[in-house]
């Protein structure tokens, strides 16, 4: 057996295996599918302070690398989050969660944050600047460094865990936006959110009601992985992947560009039972590869 | 709920563009009508969510009509195994009939209530039936049916007639009902009936099994999930205006 643990911040997780925000919802979901203590930690469905809807349906479209999803931010909100869902969670999850914090403010995700910096089986924030799918926060805030930054220090102000930003594809200077989070104290980040695309039907009408979807699945892997590249030589921080990883071989790739941990969503939606076959096969790879600690293979694309 | 591989045992156009596709049944999973199976077609991300039609001790039909690649793709595997997840949803309520069930569909709609109508025949309860179709060459359960002992009534917007005014002309409107199909059938429907009644409900979803939210709508009871806590909602909790 390979050694697959890895550290983020701190945090040693037993596999680099983290499914994704969205696609896990608080890991209760994938139960019948296999034990949540499989994975190396998991990144909880984006919360807010407040609970929220969402978008109207139809919220999901298919292309033919993958999905694209407009559900919008729905939750319950980080008060019942604390109140009814961790407390359960706790009961079937030993590890520490990547707690997802979504917002409209620079005041609404500090107060979120917050809030689940108290909670101990919180191990990392991840400060979402970067849903495509909400009008007026979300992504706004991920595409300007200035704003991004004024959220990160009002987020670490009150925060004493890790704050990793999840930033968006649609940043137009990416590695700016990167170095300028560590300066202003981001002790990670994930690269990346969805891509902004759009399906249109039969009858010439936009699937989403949305009309704009975050583009996931194995169809973003190469530019997702190629930002990590860009990334990674600019910032001392460590950086999780997230972007159409979905197989053993795809893990091995992110972290060569540069990735300490990945991020996995989608294709635990096109197979929910596909998460312990990964690390099986993530097992057989390193052994293949001679690769006896996987952190050390962390950026090697780039010597 | 189980991820599993089923194997085939046929996949048969039964209408132009419709195919039944028959499954064996995995053992020990228990199976209500009204509940959906989540099948992945090869080279497609997601799976495709399909009613149960019907099913045996050793078998499950579902039955779909070809609206895209995936379902085209679908209906040219005739051997070999499917993954499937299962089952998934809710069934249909039968504690909501004391003697009698009205069973209203349209179209495709019309597919998961075969199940249905045996289940209630199974149950003591009377069924009468009403089934709408866009023309009769559509009509694909017609000798199924005529080996149940139901009262069923069909129609045919070629003929002008929709399954809304079957129910009044025949004062079906006070008998308890089950329902699937399209939305503007639907809607009619809940505002003609004056009695209880439960539909089941389709949307584009991501996963099928309640993880990602991509079928969520608001109800009168908050927000539900049309794979999780659906696919079948009493009357009163659905919001017509929030689905599409």
């Amino acid at each position: 057996m390979a050694k697959l643990e890895v550290n983020l911040s701190g945090l040693t997780l037993q596999n680099p295996l983290i499914p994704a925000s969205g696609t896990f919802g608080y890991g209760m979901d994938f139960l019948d599918f296999f034990d949540v203590n499989e994975v190396g930690s998991f990144s909880c469905k984006g919360t807010t302070r407040q609970p929220r809807d969402g978008n109207p349906l139809p919220r999901i479209a298919e292309y033919e690398g993958g999905m694209l999803n407009a559900v919008g931010l729905q939750n319950p909100g980080i008060e019942t989050v604390c109140r009814d869902i961790l407390p359960e969670l706790k009961k079937v999850y030993h590890g520490r969660i990547v707690a997802n914090v979504s917002g409209f403010s620079v005041q609404e995700y500090a107060e979120t944050a917050e809030m689940f910096d108290k909670e101990d089986i919180v191990g990392i924030i991840e400060l979402n600047i970067s849903c495509p799918n909400v009008h007026g926060g979300g992504m706004s805030f991920g595409t300007d460094p200035e704003a991004a930054c004024e959220v990160l220090r009002a987020v670490k102000a009150r925060c004493q865990k890790p704050v990793y930003v999840k930033c968006t594809p649609q940043c137009a200077d990416l590695v700016r936006m990167c170095t300028e989070l560590e300066k202003n104290g981001a002790d990670g980040l994930v690269l990346l959110n969805t891509w902004l695309g759009m399906r249109i039907d039969r009858k010439g009408r936009p699937v989403l009601t949305n009309i704009t979807g975050g583009v996931s699945g194995a169809g973003i892997f190469p530019q997702t992985l190629y930002r990590i590249y860009q990334v990674y030589p600019h910032v001392h921080i460590p950086i999780i992947g997230c972007g159409g990883v979905s197989c053993a071989s795809d893990v091995l790739e992110m972290m060569s560009a540069g990735a300490s941990a990945v991020e996995i969503g989608t294709q635990l939606l096109k197979d929910p039972a596909s998460l312990p076959k990964i690390l099986t096969d993530l097992n057989d790879l390193c052994r293949e590869q001679q690769i006896p600690e996987i952190h050390t293979i962390i950026g090697r694309a780039h010597s | 709920m189980i991820s599993t591989k089923l194997a085939i045992l046929s996949n048969i156009e039964v209408a132009p563009g419709i195919f039944a596709l028959r499954l064996v049944r995995p053992a020990g999973i228990e199976l209500k009508a009204g509940q959906f199976i989540n099948i992945a077609v090869p080279g497609k991300t997601l799976r495709r969510p399909i009613s149960l039609h019907d099913y045996d001790e050793n078998t499950l039909t579902v039955v779909y009509r070809v609206v895209g690649d995936g379902t085209k793709d679908l209906s040219r595997m005739s051997e070999g195994h499917l993954d499937v997840l299962l089952p998934l949803g809710n069934g249909f309520d039968y504690s909501a009939f004391s003697n009698e069930v009205l069973i209203v569909g349209g179209g495709m709609g019309t597919a998961p209530l075969y199940a249905a109508a045996k289940e209630a025949l199974k149950r003591g309860l009377s069924v009468k039936m009403i089934y709408g179709f866009r023309s009769p060459r559509e009509e694909v359960f017609r000798e199924k049916l005529r080996h149940l002992p139901v009262q069923a009534m069909t129609c045919y917007d070629t003929e002008g007639e929709n399954v809304v005014d079957v129910m009044i002309k025949r004062r079906w409107e006070n008998i308890p009902f089950l329902a699937c199909g399209p939305l503007p059938m639907s809607k009619a429907l809940a505002a003609a009936s004056q009695a209880d009644g439960q539909f089941s409900l389709e949307a584009r979803m991501g996963c099928g099994f309640g993880a990602c939210m991509g079928c969520s709508f608001r109800t009168t009871e908050g927000m539900k999930r049309i794979c999780k806590e659906g696919p079948v909602f009493r009357k009163e909790e659905i919001l017509w205006q929030n689905l599409k």
